[in-house]
């Protein structure tokens, strides 16, 4: 049996076709870029690290009752306690805001990031970016919330893989991949099984994510899509 | 080591590899070049990232495969990551491929798996992985490995194999034990 497959799957690589041509150094550019990228963002991590330590330990000095108006929520957040050992770097999540906006074809959109905007949707897919996102197209997920309904062949397993978090009343699986989270949830209204795409821009967490998700509803029967 | 030698090195590597992960990334993305094309980009920088690590590996070529299968795994789960870029210059226009019956049916066959599934049926039947090191490589159960390999040769069969015609390859003997 292995070999039939096996021969079914040498037939499908077709191999009188032209081969795609390529440079070796082209694929050792590419990784050398990568790098170069990295170091850039491990260094711009490290000095946003070291300013935000120094402000910390200047805003807890700030603290004290010194008749001062009380912190905003974030300031609160960030404060360290000047008798514990020192906070990890703190980030600021974009907070919620509620949508007032037309609703999108396929959802029901309760709230959105603060100044992000609802881009465009279609049956299977709802994308949400920065109001000054230099991409406007709908159909570009980078940097953008996407809201996605999933393929109806996805392997029932792979729908309930990740940390488990409540979505509202239903169990959602969060996880992180490169270059954002998902949040997969069962939305209770439709049935669909729902993806939840987030940038890591926004710095939100697990908790954050579900919020957002736990106020999106599929409606109009939003139709698969297919990676 | 030097970079240059390191980077001599990996040209080397790709030099002599690169042709196989293609074929075994084109089989991954259900017979589609360019998908092919970006799994494999994807998985060579990463394994430039990683290169003063695995290439003391005894089989670096296997943490290349694993990385492409990752990243089409990866890739299946956020549908429709643009990677195209606007440029000022048109592509080259590609050759199209000859015509090529069999070729195109299993092509659209593979296609019509599930990303995982046709993952697993890679694995097994392309890289001849147990169900063991499948299971590994996928994160799963050897129980859904096997599964998944029963449902997807199945499903290959009928697609391939219209009711009353004889199947594309010849039929298993009698006898013969299955993986």
């Amino acid at each position: 049996m292995n070999d039939d497959v096996k021969r079914l799957l040498a037939a499908a690589l077709n191999e009188e076709s032209p081969p795609m041509t390529y440079d070796p150094n082209d694929d050792v550019a590419r990784g050398r870029r990568s790098v170069a990228r990295r170091r850039t963002a491990i260094v711009s991590g490290a000095a946003v690290a070291a300013l935000l330590a120094g402000g910390g330990a200047w805003a807890a000095l700030g603290s004290t009752d010194t008749g001062r108006a009380p912190a905003t929520a974030v300031e609160q957040r960030s404060v360290p306690s000047t008798t514990t050992a020192p906070a990890e770097p703190a980030v600021q999540q974009i907070t919620l805001v509620a949508y007032t906006g037309k609703q999108p074809k396929g959802y029901r959109v309760k709230q959105v990031p603060d100044g992000w905007e609802i881009q465009g949707g279609t049956s299977s897919s709802l994308v949400i970016a920065p109001k000054d996102a230099a991409d406007k197209d709908p159909n570009s997920f980078v940097d953008k919330i996407a809201v996605l309904s999933t393929s109806s062949d996805a392997p029932p397993e792979s729908l309930t893989e990740g940390t488990p978090v409540p979505v509202g009343s239903v169990t959602g699986y969060y996880r992180k991949t490169e270059g954002g989270q998902i949040l997969t949830y069962q939305d209770k209204a439709s049935g669909r099984w729902v993806d939840v795409q987030v940038p890591g821009q926004l710095n939100w967490d697990a908790a954050r994510i579900a919020e957002f998700a736990a106020g999106v509803t599929v409606v109009g029967g939003a139709g698969d899509s297919h990676g | 080591m030097h970079r240059r030698t390191l980077d001599a090195e990996f040209a080397g590597f790709v030099r002599e590899h690169r042709t196989d992960l293609v074929r075994t990334a084109r089989l991954l993305a259900g017979g589609d070049p360019h998908r092919a094309e970006d799994l494999v980009q994807t998985a060579l920088v990463r394994a430039y990232v990683a290169w003063g690590r695995i290439r003391e590996n005894d089989y670096p070529v296997a943490y290349v495969r694993r990385s492409i299968v990752n990243a089409h795994i990866d890739e299946s789960r956020r549908p429709w990551w643009r990677r195209e870029r606007s440029t000022a210059f048109l592509p080259e226009p590609s050759v199209p491929a000859p015509h090529d019956g069999l070729g195109e049916a299993v092509r659209a066959a593979l296609a019509a798996l599930p990303p995982k599934m046709r993952a697993v049926v890679v694995l097994r039947h392309w890289l001849d992985l147990s169900v063991e090191q499948t299971a590994e490589w996928l994160g799963c159960t050897e129980g859904t490995v096997k599964s998944q390999n029963a449902k997807a040769v199945a499903k290959l069969r009928h697609l391939l194999a219209p009711e009353g015609a004889p199947p594309p390859v010849p039929a298993v003997p009698s006898g013969r034990r299955s993986r």
